[in-house]
C-alpha cells in the first residue's frame, strides 16, 4: 500500500476495545480497478476508510474490526484513534475582504455611475 | 457460498441488485427499442399527490422555506444595468431545511418510500448535501443510513467540503465510507446494497424528483400571491439534473408555465472528474460542469436503470460562471445582505447578478436555493486548499480564469458575466450517444417524440441530427421511408 500521511508510527501502540477509531481497507488494488479510470488514478489503489468502535483491542497498523454507528462490523487496518474532523475555514483571503468592502462603499457612499465608482479606490491586488 | 465480489462480477449483477434495492419495476416503463421510456408514467408512479408530499415534508421539518428579496444586491446590479432594467432578485432560503439544503426535499420522499416498503435502512452514494439530507431524514424515520463519499486523493488529502459532509452524516448517526477518487464508488455501492439489503436512496428516482417539486411549487404560489406575477426566470444550480427537473415540474404544476428555467454551473472544463491529480484542484464539489455536462448528454448513466432527473428536458437556457465569481458573490451576499451561505446556491446567485440586468426592473428573478455554510464549505477553506495545490488566485478578468490553474476574482459586480452553454451542442451529443448504443437504424415516431421532449426541441431537429449522428452523409431521410437498420 502507498505511504499515506496518516500512516501509523513505527512503535506499536495498543488500542483498547471500545475506542472510536478509523480503519482503512483497500477495496480494489490498482490492477483490479475499472478500465475506464484515467491513467493517474489507475496507478492508485481504491481505498475506503470507515469509523467505528473497536471490537477487540488491537495494535495501531494491524488488522481490526469496528462496530459502526449502524451496529455493523467492518474490518480493515487500524489507522487512527479518535479521528479528528479536519475541515476548517482555512486562511483569510484579504482580496475577498477588500472586494466586499469596495462593493459596500460603492453602494452606500458612491451612489453614482459606474465610471465614478471605478475612478476611486479599486482594491489592490 | 459467498457471491463473487470482483469488480466484473458485481457489475454484471447490477440490474438485479438495483431492482431489489429500489422497489421500482423500471421494465414496466420501457418502450420497445431501448431508446424511449414513458417518462410521465414513471414520474407519476409514486402513490403520493403533491399535497401528500407537502404534508409528509412538513411532518419531517422540510419545506415552506422563506423567499427572501435581496434588495441591496438588486440595487448594486441596477447601478450598472441599462435604464429600467435590473429585475428584483429573490432567493429561496433552502438552508432553513433541517440538514441545511434543498436536498432534504429530495431525501424526504425516498425515506417515506423506503419506510413504506419496510426497508430497515438506506444507502446513498453522494459526496454532497444529499448524504446529510438522507442521514437526517433517516434519523427522523428511525432508519439506518449508510453513505458513500468520494473524499480523498491518493495522498490522503481530503476535499474540505466533503470532509465536512462526513462529519455531518456521522452527526446524524450514519455509517460513512470515505473513499479515494474513482467511479468504483458505484461498485462498492452495489456491493453494500447486496450485503445489507438496504434501500437504494438514489438521487435519481421519481421519489427524489417528486420531493423537489414542492420547491418550484412554493416559489410559483408565493410569487403569485406576494407580487401578483410569476418569476420571469428561475435560476437553478445545475449538476445531475434533479434540481432543475423537480423545480421545473413544480413550477409547471402550479401554473408558472411562463417562467424561464435557467441552469447555472461552475465552469470546471478541462479538469477530469475521475482524476486523482485533478481531484483537489477543483474548488467545487457539485453544481459544476463536470457533472452538468455529462449528466445532460447521458442522463441514464446513474445508479438506477432510468434517471428521473433529465436536465435538457426542462432547461430553457444554461449558463456557466467561474469559481472566482461564485466566491465573490458569496462575499457580496455576506457584505450586502448579511447572509453567509454555501457554494451551491451562490452559483446560481452569481448567474442571477448578471441575468437580472436583462429583465425589466419590475420583473422577478428567483434563485431557487441556498445551502448552509460552515467549516470546509467556505471560500476561505477552498481558496486555502487551492493555494496549497498550486492554483494561483488573482483579481482580474474572467477570461483569465483557468480551472485548476488560476482562480480569478472579479473586481466589481459589473465585471461578472455568464457564458452561454450551447444547448444545441449538448442535444447533438446526447443523440450521438443514443445512436451509438441503439445502432444506426430508423426511429419510430414514438421515439422521435420521446427524444424531442427529452431534449426540449422539435421532432425536425431530432430527425436531422439523428441522420447526421448515425454517420449518414446523405441528407436526412424521413424515418418512415427508410428500410432496416444500417451498420
Amino acid at each position: 500500500m502507498a505511504d499515506s500521511p496518516r500512516d501509523p508510527p513505527i512503535a506499536s501502540v495498543h488500542v483498547p476495545e471500545g475506542e472510536w477509531v478509523e480503519i482503512e481497507r483497500v477495496v480494489l488494488r490498482a490492477p483490479a480497478r475499472a478500465r475506464n479510470v484515467p491513467p493517474d488514478t489507475a496507478l492508485t489503489d481504491f481505498v475506503a476508510r470507515v469509523r467505528g468502535f473497536l471490537v477487540a483491542g488491537a495494535d495501531l497498523g494491524s488488522n481490526a474490526t469496528v462496530r459502526t454507528l449502524l451496529d455493523r462490523e467492518v474490518g480493515g487496518r487500524l489507522v487512527e484513534i479518535n479521528p479528528r474532523n479536519p475541515a476548517n475555514f482555512g486562511d483569510p483571503v484579504p482580496a475577498l475582504l477588500r472586494l466586499g468592502l469596495e462593493a459596500r462603499h460603492s453602494l452606500d457612499e458612491g451612489g453614482g455611475s459606474t465610471d465614478a465608482r471605478r475612478s476611486g479606490g479599486r482594491p489592490r491586488r | 457460498m459467498m457471491p463473487d465480489e470482483s469488480y466484473a462480477a458485481v457489475m454484471t449483477r447490477r440490474t438485479e441488485i438495483m431492482r431489489r434495492s429500489v422497489g421500482i419495476d423500471y421494465e414496466r416503463y420501457e418502450l420497445d427499442g431501448g431508446i424511449a421510456f414513458d417518462t410521465e408514467a414513471l414520474a407519476e408512479s409514486p402513490p403520493y399527490s403533491i399535497e401528500d408530499v407537502r404534508q409528509i415534508q412538513l411532518r419531517h421539518k422540510v419545506g415552506d422555506t422563506p423567499l427572501l428579496e435581496l434588495t441591496r444586491l438588486t440595487e448594486l446590479v441596477r447601478r450598472s444595468a441599462p435604464a429600467g432594467k435590473g429585475a428584483r432578485i429573490l432567493v429561496k432560503d433552502e438552508a432553513a431545511n433541517p440538514s441545511g439544503s434543498f436536498k432534504a426535499r429530495r431525501a424526504s420522499m425516498c425515506l417515506a418510500h423506503a419506510a413504506d416498503q419496510g426497508f430497515r435502512g438506506v444507502i446513498a452514494a453522494t459526496s454532497g448535501n444529499y448524504g446529510a439530507a438522507v442521514a437526517s431524514q433517516a434519523a427522523m424515520y428511525g432508519l439506518k443510513a449508510l453513505i458513500l463519499q468520494e473524499v480523498f486523493d491518493s495522498a490522503g488529502r481530503g476535499q474540505p467540503e466533503v470532509l465536512e459532509k462526513t462529519r455531518a452524516c456521522e452527526a446524524y448517526g450514519a455509517e460513512v465510507w470515505q473513499l479515494t477518487v474513482g467511479p468504483e464508488l458505484f461498485y462498492l455501492h452495489l456491493l453494500l446494497l447486496e450485503e445489507t439489503g438496504y434501500f437504494n436512496a438514489s438521487l435519481y428516482t421519481p421519489y427524489a424528483m417528486l420531493g423537489v417539486e414542492t420547491l418550484g411549487r412554493e416559489i410559483a404560489l408565493e410569487c403569485a400571491e406576494r407580487f401578483g406575477r410569476h418569476p420571469a426566470a428561475i435560476i437553478a444550480t445545475h449538476s445531475g439534473g434533479g434540481n432543475v427537473t423537480g423545480t421545473a415540474r413544480g413550477l409547471r404544476g402550479a401554473g408558472a408555465t411562463d417562467t424561464a428555467v435557467i441552469g447555472a454551473s461552475v465552469d470546471l472544463t478541462g479538469l477530469h472528474m475521475a482524476s486523482d491529480r485533478d481531484f483537489n484542484r477543483k474548488s467545487f464539489t457539485t453544481g459544476h460542469t463536470g457533472f452538468g455536462f455529462p449528466f445532460s448528454v447521458d442522463p441514464d448513466r446513474v445508479d438506477v436503470p432510468r434517471n428521473s432527473a433529465r436536465g435538457l428536458r426542462y432547461l430553457d437556457r444554461y449558463v456557466t460562471v467561474t469559481q472566482g465569481e461564485v466566491f465573490f458573490t458569496t462575499q457580496l451576499l455576506a457584505d450586502l445582505e448579511g447572509m453567509e451561505r454555501g457554494p451551491a446556491g451562490n452559483t446560481s446567485l452569481a448567474a442571477a447578478l448578471v441575468v437580472a440586468r436583462e429583465f425589466d426592473a419590475d420583473e422577478l428573478v428567483v434563485v431557487q436555493e441556498t445551502e448552509y455554510t460552515g467549516a470546509g464549505k467556505h471560500p476561505t477553506a477552498q481558496l486555502t486548499l487551492a493555494r496549497e495545490m498550486g492554483v494561483e488566485i488573482t483579481v482580474g478578468r474572467r477570461n483569465e480564469d483557468r480551472p485548476g490553474e488560476r482562480i480569478v476574482l472579479p473586481e466589481t459586480v459589473d465585471e461578472m458575466d455568464v457564458t452561454e452553454v450551447d444547448l444545441g451542442r449538448l442535444r447533438r451529443s446526447y443523440l450521438r450517444r443514443v445512436a451509438a448504443r441503439a445502432g444506426r437504424r430508423p426511429l419510430a415516431d414514438y421515439e422521435i417524440e420521446f427524444l424531442a421532449a427529452d431534449l426540449n426541441t422539435t421532432p425536425d431537429f431530432v430527425q436531422v441530427e439523428w441522420a447526421r449522428s448515425a454517420g449518414a452523409r446523405q441528407p436526412a431521410v424521413p424515418v418512415s421511408a427508410t428500410g432496416g437498420a444500417g451498420g
